[in-house]
């Protein structure tokens, strides 16, 4: 156990200089510009997690969909938690103020080139691969938490790949969509991926109020974004703002970057009950357009968050309770289930904190993991899983 | 397989590959990496200064990077504790000192209960590990110096070399877990090149170092796409679900793995290290050439066993009064570090005292793995045998059965240690069960012997 000393540099003789020294000082600082230039390469800079405007961008042919390539750090931005306005929009009656990010987060996001929150996806899949597309809004895209820990990639970990068929998970989630732009994402973009399953995540309150107000696109601009106004969320140095600064990066491009308007919730039981019809025909035009693709289509209905708008929603009894019959209406369509009770169960046990990202509207770790759960036990219960694909034994 | 399915499949796995690598820069190993870089070229910046001005800046460096790889919180909280602990030793007198500095190491044990959330927020999403890896090795760094100062009448260090040695970032997170005193032995002029032939000799020196840094990366990432990928299955049904051979690869597979990701991580630090002008402790020196149990533990982990010994072995008495209950407890106490890692990450909701017992039932059987060692080695009534078997046995035979049979019960001792919380030890009974009596019990079928 002895120590090495064949890595030492021998000490040779001669009249000590300054000039070495000052040599090698200016090779560690050139390199470690380089690095700071590199690692900003990779890290991207700090985005807010609800600054739209520096995440997407207009699309003619799906609407809008992430900026492609886009590489950033997503924090999170307890600096606007008064200016929640798309929170508190959607909570009605809500008058308790939104609790503000007591808990940091900075998640490395990654586009790929078709605009997802995922990594690159080749065509066509292998052949013993089956890929589960997820479709859905903002709700569980995952831009909060972890890669390992996103609905899709814990979908695609729960197989069993030395027993059985690979599993891939998709992340077609994009935040703004309602059912309508999910259709017509999958109809444009779903035969490149190929998939065998497609789930599709309906967030009750917004997909309704989107049947009568659909959300759209507005351009921004860099005036909007809030990318500069983002503390560190964590370190003496945050090398993604300092590396943004040394680069002088654009925030975002003027020119095709968007922000999205969505209608305000419906409170008239008359819309409500409206838009129920729209939303069962839009599921309906879906389930065809996945069929055409050789997909089978399952539905989980999403508690929101943050969770005070599903509490809300439901505390108000003069509007009639979507959530806990749609899926028996949805049913029709195709198998579907409920993850609200999931949630309650949840936060009765052990308080529910992981549920919500802290002053966000997305949903945490424990969220993802309740969802991943329930994608598997539906898609097992209605035997739309194809032969060859085998549970893991992992939580 | 014909060439367009080959070339299908080939395309497919390397895709993978990329997509995976792509996905671990985002990975607490990847940004040690990273970080450590940046940090060791700005350590090498410092060339310019003299030794003193040189480690201060280094110290200043590990404290930094712990703000860039953790957070501000967390970097001020380490440095102030850091600050208080040597304040105990060296500027309290006497007793009082003593109890101080011991009071402090208790509650860095105990601080998973009281740290703020918000102080594991970080650039990384494995922020819980990097600070449970981190706190396990500076914990043992801080106890080193308090028995060094106190019990083993050492002489004291500046504040400079506890600060730089506690803190260093190129070992903080993983090790070689260096003491105060090995760090100081161990250091060399690194970069302070004094004449042009000195830096030449320094970059050729650096280019071996480089491609050690490389290896390590390597390491680490291509362990982590291709072994292990069986592991929750085998655990889950108790290796039910594989055959006997695949348990029997399965069980080297585990012992592999960990030693290909964890001198992966070595290479990495002690590669920094000497760039700064550090003789980092080699942390492996070939496991598989151990020829027992006991001397595999010489080989592996090698800061951490020297540790041990220095610290709890030996003061419990070594060999000279309980020696076998002092082996005992070492290995437990191996163990019950591991756990304290293991609850920092995971919290005791989802690591309760039931699945601690995978790392202590590892470390008994280590420890009494060690004790038949030595009694077979030193009982007399065994002299006879033990003569026999050398002059029946050649040398060669004799020396690849002891490092066959050392590297088998290493490997099957892996089996508890890697055992995931969520699971049963009696998962690992199972597993032990498939892997002994049912392959003997087959094997001696086929033999046609009656069973």
């Amino acid at each position: 156990m002895g120590r090495e000393t064949s890595n030492q540099p021998p000490r040779l003789h001669g009249v000590p200089q300054r000039g070495p020294r000052m040599l090698l000082g200016l090779i560690g600082l050139v390199a470690a510009l380089l690095l700071g230039r590199g690692i900003f390469g990779l890290e991207g800079r700090a985005v807010c997690a609800d600054d739209e405007a520096a995440l997407l961008v207009a699309n003619d042919a799906i609407g809008w969909s992430f900026a492609p390539g886009l590489t950033a750090s997503v924090r999170p931005c307890d600096l606007r938690a008064s200016d929640v306005g798309v929170r508190k929009d959607w909570a009605p009656g809500l008058n308790a103020s939104v609790r503000p990010c007591d808990r940091g987060f900075a998640a490395p996001l990654q586009i790929n080139a078709e605009g997802l929150a995922d990594q690159a996806w080749p065509s066509p899949p292998r052949s013993d691969e089956v890929r589960v597309l997820v479709l859905g809004n903002e709700t569980a895209d995952g831009l909060t938490v972890a890669r390992q820990d996103r609905l899709s990639t814990r979908i695609a970990l729960l197989a069993d790949r030395t027993l059985g068929l690979r599993v891939a998970g998709i992340n077609a989630t994009i935040p703004g969509y309602s059912t309508a732009e999910e259709r017509r994402w999958l109809d444009v973009l779903g035969p490149r991926f190929s998939p065998a399953i497609v789930v599709l995540l309906v967030d009750a309150e917004r997909d309704l109020a989107a049947m009568l107000w659909p959300p759209r696109p507005k351009a921004a601009t860099t005036a909007d974004t809030d990318a500069d106004d983002i503390a560190p969320a964590s370190g003496l140095l945050d090398l993604a703002g300092l590396g943004g600064l040394i680069s002088e990066a654009p925030i975002l491009d003027d020119a095709t970057a968007v922000r999205i308007e969505r209608g305000a919730p419906l409170l008239d039981p008359a819309d409500r009950t409206k838009a129920l019809g729209l939303l069962v025909a839009e599921v309906r035009q879906l389930d065809e357009t996945a069929q055409a693709q050789g997909a089978k289509l399952a539905i989980l209905i999403v508690p929101p968050c943050p969770r005070q708008i599903a509490d809300t929603a439901a505390s108000d009894e003069s509007l009639p309770e979507i959530e806990p019959g749609l899926c028996k209406v949805l049913e029709a369509v195709a198998p579907c289930t409920n993850l609200a009770p999931a949630f309650e169960d949840l936060a009765a046990a052990a308080g529910g904190d992981e549920l919500c990202t802290p002053a966000t509207n997305r949903w945490g770790r424990d969220a993802h993991f309740l969802a991943s759960h329930a994608v598997w036990d539906l898609l097992i219960s209605a035997g739309l899983w194809p032969e060859g694909v085998v549970r893991g034994h992992r939580l | 397989m014909n060439l367009a399915a080959f070339e299908s499949w080939l395309v497919a796995e390397l895709m993978d590959l990329g997509n995976g690598a792509f996905e671990a820069r985002h990975s607490l190993f990847a940004h040690v990496v990273l970080y450590g870089a940046l940090g060791t070229a700005l350590g090498i910046a410092l060339a310019p200064l003299d030794r003193r001005g040189r480690e201060w800046g280094l110290a200043a460096l590990s404290v930094l990077m712990l703000g860039l790889l953790g957070s501000f919180q967390i970097a001020a909280a380490a440095t102030l504790f850091s600050l208080l602990f040597f304040g105990c030793i060296e500027r309290v007198p006497g007793r009082s000192g003593t109890i101080a500095a011991s009071g402090l190491a208790a509650l860095l044990l105990a601080y998973p209960a009281f740290l703020p959330d918000a102080w594991l927020a970080g650039n990384t999403g494995q922020m819980r590990e990097f600070w449970a890896f981190a706190t396990n090795v500076w914990w043992l760094r801080c106890v080193a110096y308090l028995i060094d100062r106190h019990w083993r009448g050492i002489a004291p260090r500046s504040l400079r070399e506890f600060l730089l040695a506690t803190l260093f970032f190129p070992t903080f997170v993983n090790g070689p877990i260096e003491t105060t005193e090995q760090l100081a032995a161990g250091r060399f002029a690194g970069p302070a090149v004094e004449t042009w032939a000195d830096l030449k000799s320094w970059l050729r020196a650096a280019w071996p170092l480089l491609g050690r840094l490389l290896l390590g990366c390597s390491k680490v990432l291509v362990a982590g796409f291709y072994l292990g990928r069986a592991n929750d299955l085998i655990f889950a049904t108790g290796g039910e679900a594989v055959t006997a051979q695949r348990l029997w690869l399965w069980t080297f597979e585990l012992y592999f793995q960990f030693y290909i990701v964890f001198s992966g991580w070595s290479d990495v630090a002690i590669a920094f290290g000497r760039l700064l002008g550090f003789e980092i402790l080699e942390n492996f020196d070939r496991p598989w050439r151990a020829r027992s149990v006991a001397e595999f533990w010489r080989r592996w982990h090698i800061s951490f066993g020297v540790w041990l010994r220095n610290y709890l072995y030996i003061p419990l008495g070594g060999n000279r009064r309980h020696g076998s209950l002092n082996v005992l407890a070492v290995f437990l106490a191996s163990g019950l570090w591991h756990v304290w890692g293991a609850l920092k990450v995971l919290g005791l909701d989802a690591y309760p005292p039931s699945a601690w017992l995978g790392f202590v039932a590892w470390g008994l059987m280590n420890g009494l793995a060690v004790l038949a060692a030595r009694w077979w080695d030193e009982a007399r009534g065994l002299d006879s045998l033990r003569a026999t078997l050398r002059l029946r046995l050649p040398a060669p035979l004799r020396l690849f059965s002891a490092r066959l049979f050392a590297f088998v019960f290493v490997s099957v001792a892996w089996i508890p240690f890697f055992l995931p919380p969520w699971i049963g030890l009696d998962k690992c009974g199972e597993i032990f069960w498939r892997l002994f009596f049912e392959t003997s019990w087959r094997v001696a079928r086929k033999l046609g012997l009656p069973v």
